[in-house]
């Protein structure tokens, strides 16, 4: 078996429940909910836990989310799932069998201090509807256990951040290790053998990386801005991109990062349609021009070293971000490297999206950025509900919302109905809203 | 104007636009010494006033001397 050929062993969550022992049978997660508290309050920097079971299609809203973690536990092979991070090992991960918890995960829900929320504006409240209008994300189609979180006062951030995602990573470690021994509901092998005489297709899967110094999406623990770096996708499945505890944009969230649709379509169609030769992993969102311009010239000399002949360009973000990736494809292009955009529609304005909207747009362009090299895109569109969001008869993970970061005494009642437009400016709070990769739930059809 | 980010500037539409240092600090380098930032940032308005005094038909860039 080659150090890169993965067994993903999934075991569909169909219903959960709270019992005096955990333990994982024919679908049903049974949670001993004092092991749980037990493992959260294990750091005497959380205080306070409150745990949730959350189902889709309940009348719930989820508000303060932080981070939806699917449970993974590598059962052989190398290192730890979600690796680097959380106190797990560093070393390589992508081979081997996984284990994981399908259609299930972790959810942190913690109130932001006001000391972070001064100091950082990605910290912002953001909410999961699991009906009604609002559940237009994949979040909304998930079950969870949602650990509410109370930490001391006054923690630096960093501190806050490792003291949040470090026990939900402790509970989900716990759960994963139910389904040890056990057969699992459907299994797949991961592995990329050279497809010889097929089109050689590069992921240049770029990753936005926080200004904030210490947070938001790492690849293996590291988070700062780095030049590309060459990943296997069985990295990526076992959780080598790690999203954090503090920045709540859609596309930094962990449960994305490893069930990303990019990563299985492109290994359908490696060995048909073309020979996969991995993913090039590039930081977005540096702050100076010149920069960008060298991240994407490293990621196109990284393609162009790999033999690429075509690339698939993702990101996962919005904004300046779309600099780098721009130039990224400008410059494969030039290097005779046919690229195709996958994006969505980054106009952030857009709230909520009426059919009118949605047939002609705003006055805003849909990409910030563009040159005349990206001629091949697919969009994804842009999620938003097309009616407020009404009252819900259950709230977990707090009980109102911050919808003004810069205001933080303004609070709004989470129960009650929100009208998002008038309440949240120019970004939409719904957790998961930038689609990236496509896996909202509304389509063109339904407008 | 002065821009990190003078493509996007320029694409959309600013007719001078000065290279600025940073997204993080556009008119400035806090990395510097004081006395240096204070040259730099001298430089770069200087740059935008003699901007403001040139006749441009299209979008254009003016580099920091």
């Amino acid at each position: 078996m080659s150090d890169f050929e993965l067994e993903l062993r999934s075991f569909a969550v169909s219903g959960a429940n709270f019992g005096d022992r955990s333990y994982w049978h024919d679908g049903q997660l049974v949670i001993d909910r004092e092991t749980v508290a037990g493992l959260v309050l294990a750091d005497s920097r959380v205080v306070r836990v409150d745990l949730d079971l959350v189902n889709p299609g309940e009348d719930v809203r989820i508000v303060h989310v932080r981070d939806v973690i699917q449970p993974r536990t590598k059962t052989a092979g190398r290192g730890h799932a979600y690796p680097a991070i959380a106190g797990h090992s560093p070393e390589t991960v992508g081979g081997g069998a996984t284990d994981c918890l399908e259609g299930f995960a972790v959810m942190i829900c913690a109130d932001v201090p006001h000391q972070i929320r001064r100091e950082v504006s990605a910290a912002a409240d953001s909410l999961v509807d699991m009906t009604g209008p609002g559940a237009v994300t994949v979040y909304s189609r998930l079950r969870y256990l949602v650990l509410t979180m109370e930490t001391m006062p006054d923690l630096p951030l960093s501190s806050w951040n490792d003291a949040l995602r470090e026990a939900a990573h402790r509970v989900a470690d716990h759960l994963a290790s139910t389904t040890a021994g056990q057969t699992p509901t459907s299994s797949r092998r991961f592995a990329l053998p050279p497809a010889s005489g097929l089109p050689k297709l590069v992921h240049v899967h770029t990753l936005n990386a926080s200004m904030v110094p210490g947070i938001g999406t790492s690849i293996y623990g590291y988070a700062r801005h780095a030049l590309p770096l060459l990943l296997h996708p069985n990295e990526i499945l076992d959780g080598a991109i790690a999203g954090d505890a503090v920045v709540t944009y859609p596309g930094s969230c962990t449960w994305i990062q490893v069930n990303n649709p990019v990563l299985t379509a492109l290994y359908d169609r490696h060995g048909v349609d073309f020979d996969w030769l991995g993913c090039i992993v590039s930081r977005t969102r540096w702050g100076a021009a010149v920069e960008k311009e060298l991240s994407a010239y490293q990621t196109v000399k990284l393609a162009q070293m790999l033999g690429a002949e075509a690339a698939l360009v993702t990101w996962n973000h919005g904004g300046n971000d779309l600099l780098e990736v721009m130039l990224t494809i400008q410059g494969l292009e030039k290097a005779g490297i046919k690229s195709v955009f996958l994006t969505i529609e980054s106009d952030i304005k857009v709230v909520r999206l009426t059919p009118e909207l949605a047939e002609t747009g705003t006055d805003e362009p849909p990409l910030l950025f563009s040159v005349p090299e990206a001629n091949a895109i697919v969009s994804t569109g842009t999620l938003a509900p097309e009616t407020a969001l009404p009252a819900v008869s259950r709230v977990v993970g707090g009980s109102d919302i911050v919808f003004d970061q810069e205001r933080p005494e303004y609070r709004t009642p989470a129960a009650g109905p929100l009208d998002l437009e008038a309440l949240s400016g120019a970004y939409s709070p719904i957790f998961g809203h930038f689609d990236n990769y496509g896996l909202g739930a509304q389509t063109y059809v339904d407008f | 104007m002065i821009s990190a980010l003078p493509k996007l500037a320029m694409q959309a539409g600013a007719n001078r636009v000065v290279q600025g240092v940073k997204i993080e600090h556009v008119c400035g380098d806090p990395m510097l010494p004081p006395e240096g930032d204070r040259r730099l940032r001298r430089r770069i308005v200087e740059t935008a006033l003699a901007a403001l005094q040139s006749a441009v038909t299209q979008p254009t860039l003016f580099e920091v001397r």
